[in-house]
């Protein structure tokens, strides 16, 4: 009778649990349904407007890593992704892919984002050309070059762009990452004296980086796309402390799902180290 | 010997539960299995056996019969818990239904399973010894704010945390994995309370001076890296013998970071090369970088310097200055769980993760 009365116990107990988690599953499924509601009814407008009502702790600087596959074939999302990320205040993007595809495909990223969104809403394209930086803009006038040696200095502090409307998108590839470590330290060759070598520090190889024209700032947000959950080679120096989000493919992305990177951002806390 | 069998969806569903048993000195073993028995088998069984594999019988479910347990469902799950001490001999456990062997951790024993399915069984025969990672680094990352989670003070979570990594370097010998990186106090760590750290140092001492007898044993090679000049003489000391005893040893590299910052690598990598530049002995323009990575502190694992597989604990998502330059391909696996609570399912979900996916190097397919 004992053991009959005990495994009665048991079975309600699991019986309870399984009550509990049900309509724990189904308020889950609810609130999912009531997040992604305004996307159905109103559009990515009203989910991203959203995020931003809700005064959460958002990135400044984003990195977004491609593998070959989604770079080769993904411009026209990375350009959607690119006006999100516009809207939600971000002012630095850094978008890489290893083989340069981005760099090479500028002219169609810039006329695909002119054509796409309000030009009122300006992005400035830009790459790294050995010691100078070559900055074109977006705009009625049509391409038109600009050397602005000072710029990343700016960008590199506070990561805000020279005029707050204007979000800079830095096309990065293989020769941006560690050879872009190999050319600093080349520099210092030229500029350090013996005595001087035990004494660099993390900031001298940072100046030399920007001396050298590869210099950016950290992102606070890298995002993957593509097979693999690795960094492909993205500039190593740079993600000390970013977040990094693997997302998967390019074109499973949609407004919800990139307003859940940006929830999944906004709630980690940084300790450093403490 | 304390053993007890629990429904191992109860243990699922109550975590805490099964941590307060491993806090508490007790192991919940991840035992799950599936059972389904003929009709014959129902009448004759009495009863499950839990053997231990000296010869005892841990348990029996005379308080569960065996009909009713069957019944349940074709999942029954069970899992066992037991005293610490008697898992010394863990690899050699099993579970007998009736006479039969239906479970053995022991891959060389037959078990019997012409009705019987033991998904667990089949956990460690799943990962596939080819495609193993030669190369583990893992950020062990969450001791306080475990300890914390228990009103506990930050020592206990480095005390469980050292436990963990005790676990998790045998599981590592165990599973051939050949390189083990963790990071055990990074420079920005320095940063912390004084009571804190002197206790993180006394620790460490500790278990380097309880475990150097056991990396002999299993031919651990112990080496570390960071700034060592920043720790107490005596731990700088003490970590000189350790390396030395253990440097020849030819099993699992085991490779602790302490005080360490991938920046001040990269940059010490860079000093050590402009300085021969400097002296005349290279010219700039040939560092490469080779010349970089052969400058780095992970040089002394040779070809295996660059991670295959990254494990971070405790839900956070970020590299912390660990190993920037070696991370261009490493597949990285974040998990929710404190340090302390990462234990041999975790890291094997971790190594199963990491076989299931292709590794592309940036190549397309």
């Amino acid at each position: 009778m004992g053991s009959l009365w005990a495994a009665f116990c048991w079975r309600l107990i699991h019986a309870c649990l399984d009550v509990v988690y049900f309509f724990s599953a189904i308020r889950l499924r609810l609130l999912a349904l009531c997040w992604a509601f305004p996307f159905f009814v109103q559009g990515e407008e009203a989910c991203i407007q959203q995020i931003l009502g809700e005064r959460k702790r958002l990135p400044k600087t984003v990195a977004i890593v491609l593998d070959s596959e989604e770079a080769r074939h993904g411009k026209d999302k990375v350009v959607v992704l690119l006006w999100w990320l516009k809207k939600v205040g971000v002012c630095h993007v850094s978008l890489y892919d290893m083989e340069g595809l981005m760099k090479t495909s500028q002219h169609v990223l810039e006329d695909n984002y002119s054509l796409s969104t309000n030009k009122a809403e300006r992005v400035h394209f830009y790459h790294h050309k050995g010691r100078s930086k070559e900055l074109i803009e977006t705009d009625d006038k049509g391409l038109s070059k600009t050397n602005m040696s000072n710029l990343f200095c700016v960008t590199d502090k506070t990561g805000e762009a020279p005029d707050k409307h204007i979000m800079l998108v830095e096309l990065l590839s293989l020769e941006d990452g560690k050879e872009a470590i190999v050319r600093a330290a080349r520099h210092l060759c030229t500029s350090a004296q013996k005595m001087r070598v035990e004494s660099l520090s993390e900031a001298d190889l940072n100046e030399s980086m920007i001396e050298s024209g590869v210099g950016g700032p950290d992102p606070d947000l890298l995002i993957i796309f593509g097979a693999a959950s690795c960094l492909f080679e993205f500039p190593p120096w740079r993600i000390r402390l970013t977040e990094i989000l693997y997302f998967g493919s390019l074109k499973n992305l949609t407004a919800p799902s990139f307003v859940s990177l940006l929830n999944d951002f906004s709630k980690k806390t940084h300790r450093y180290g403490k | 010997m304390d053993v007890c069998i629990f429904d191992c969806t109860f243990i699922l569903r109550f975590r805490s539960f099964s941590n307060s048993l491993q806090f508490h000195g007790l192991k919940a073993l991840p035992l799950s299995f599936s059972i389904r028995q003929n009709a014959a088998d129902k009448k004759n069984q009495k009863r499950l056996h839990c053997v231990a594999s000296d010869g005892n019988v841990g348990y029996s479910t005379s308080n569960a019969p065996a009909d009713s347990l069957s019944s349940t469902s074709e999942a029954s799950r069970l899992w066992f818990v037991q005293n610490e001490s008697s898992l010394q001999h863990a690899d050699a456990m099993s579970l007998e239904v009736g006479r039969r062997v239906v479970y053995s951790s022991n891959p060389e024993v037959t078990c019997a399973s012409e009705s019987i399915t033991h998904s667990c069984a089949q956990i460690e025969r799943e990962l596939n010894p080819m495609l193993m990672p030669r190369h583990v680094a893992i950020i062990m990352d969450g001791n306080s704010r475990w300890a914390e989670k228990r009103g506990l003070e930050p020592s206990s979570g480095h005390e469980a945390g050292l436990q963990a990594l005790k676990n998790v370097v045998g599981l590592s010998r165990r599973w051939g994995i050949q390189v083990l990186t963790v990071f055990a106090l990074s420079t920005e760590n320095w940063l912390r309370p004084k009571m804190e750290l002197d206790f993180l140092m006394n620790l460490i001492e500790r278990g380097l001076q309880d475990e150097l007898s056991n990396f002999q044993k299993e031919k651990i090679c112990i080496r570390f890296i960071g700034n060592l000049s920043m720790l107490p003489e005596s731990l700088q000391s003490l970590i000189a013998f350790v390396e030395r005893s253990t440097w020849y040893n030819e099993g699992l590299k085991l490779i602790v970071a302490l005080s360490y910052s991938g920046r001040q690598d990269i940059l010490q990598a860079c000093q050590l090369l402009v300085a021969q530049a400097i002296d005349g002995l290279i010219k700039p323009e040939d560092i490469t970088e080779s010349m970089i990575d052969d400058k780095l502190l992970t040089t002394l694992v040779g070809e295996m310097r660059n991670p295959d597989l990254l494990i971070r604990t405790s839900g956070e998502r970020r590299l912390s200055n660990f190993l920037l330059w070696q991370m261009a391909y490493t597949e990285f696996y974040f998990v929710d769980a404190f340090w302390p609570d990462f234990g041999e399912l975790d890291y094997k979900k971790a190594l199963l993760s990491f076989q299931s996916r292709k590794r592309r190097y940036g190549s397309r397919l």
